[in-house]
């Protein structure tokens, strides 16, 4: 198999991780589409760099997090949500209150600093605070700091936008 | 707040996989081969923008002018622009180079921030240069130029036609002229600081924010 191919393959197995920094770091339907392609596009490029001594998961995590991080965005007028995002944020006829949880939980992240944003998924996808710190490029104390106060404010996000 | 974690996680993770393929082998491989769209790439074609620029314009102009104006040869006037406009190339290119080895490295979010922060700092500072350099060079031809062809063409020849009333009105004229000359040098100073700030000021301050955020323990 060439080098593209194997590429792809790899990229398919492992979309979900760029499915979940681009639900973590995008509001619109267009920023989406356009993070989800330049994430898929500099992890191509840059696919050089990576020997297979780290997991590909831990390589195209830390691509895809440099790339939503820095991604030179334009201002755009059109606010509409992604299919995903819609799915998510409608509504069901009756409130279901761990749906409005759930909700009020990925609103919460929306809120946080794109550095805590990165923390946060990382966190979630059960890494290590030492590899954490490693992809940050903090270390692994301050991970852990950082951590708590980001569940510190989430817990009073949550709070404030769960209905009372 | 762990157990809210926990079952967002899950239903995170269950909605990755009901999107698992999100985008098929086709999409992907029509995706890795598109223009991109980051800031580096921005920069990177802005300076090879540049550099054909100095190659296909300014070389040809600073040549016509050598064979329009070959007075002005008598000065070494045009072997100093050729010259000026030579030595940028190196460090357009280191800069061009720059780019290309960025976007090999997968190093950590905060090296990554910082690199991106050095290269558009350095882009700025270059692109600020060229262009307070580009004022008095034009100013210097401009007036060289208003000399006669009768006359022969020297510094001496351009302040003996400057300069031919009494001290006082001398002073007042230099003055005037250097007046002019700052007036211009200020005015591309703000202009380009303008621009620059439109371009990448929002952009720069964001880095520098998540920069230190990283930073503070």
């Amino acid at each position: 198999m060439d080098r593209e191919g194997e590429f792809i393959k790899l990229l398919q197995q492992h979309q979900g991780i760029i499915y979940k920094v681009c639900r973590v770091y995008t509001k619109q339907a267009d920023d989406w589409d356009d993070m989800y392609q330049e994430i898929a596009l500099q992890a191509w490029k840059s696919f050089s760099t990576f020997r297979g001594d780290a997991k590909f998961s831990t390589w195209l995590y830390r691509v895809a997090l440099n790339t939503a991080i820095t991604l030179f965005k334009r201002s755009k007028k059109a606010a509409v949500l992604p299919e995903a995002t819609e799915q998510l944020t409608t509504p069901a006829s009756e409130p279901d209150p761990k749906e409005e949880q759930l909700q009020a939980m990925y609103h919460a992240i929306a809120e946080l600093s794109e550095v805590d944003k990165a923390i946060v998924l990382l966190f979630l996808d059960d890494y290590p605070y030492e590899d954490i710190g490693q992809m940050m490029g903090i270390t692994p104390n301050h991970v852990a700091v950082k951590m708590s106060r980001i569940k510190t404010k989430l817990q009073s996000l949550t709070q404030q936008s769960l209905p009372k | 707040m762990e157990m809210e974690l926990e079952e967002f996680k899950d239903q995170m993770n269950r909605e990755v996989e009901s999107k698992s393929n999100w985008a098929a082998t086709v999409d992907l491989k029509e995706m890795i081969h598109r223009r991109s769209g980051s800031v580096v790439q921005k920069i990177r074609r802005s300076l090879w923008i540049e550099l054909l620029i100095l190659i296909f314009i300014n070389v040809p102009i600073a040549i016509d002018i050598g064979v329009s104006y070959p007075r002005l040869l008598q000065l070494n006037l045009i072997w100093f622009i050729f010259l000026l406009i030579i030595a940028t190339f190196p460090v357009l290119g280191y800069l061009i180079s720059k780019t290309y080895w960025f976007e090999k490295q997968s190093s950590n979010i905060k090296e990554n921030l910082s690199h991106i922060h050095i290269l558009i700092h350095r882009y700025c500072q270059i692109n600020m240069l060229l262009a307070l350099l580009s004022a008095p060079i034009g100013y210097c031809l401009g007036l060289l130029l208003s000399v006669p062809a009768s006359e022969p063409l020297s510094w001496q020849s351009l302040k003996n036609i400057l300069f031919t009333s009494s001290e006082t009105e001398n002073l007042i004229l230099f003055l005037i002229l250097l007046g002019i000359l700052l007036f211009f040098e200020l005015v591309i100073y703000f202009l380009m600081r303008w621009y620059l700030r439109v371009l990448f000021g929002k952009y720069l301050r964001k880095i520098k924010q998540l920069i230190s955020e990283l930073e503070a323990e």
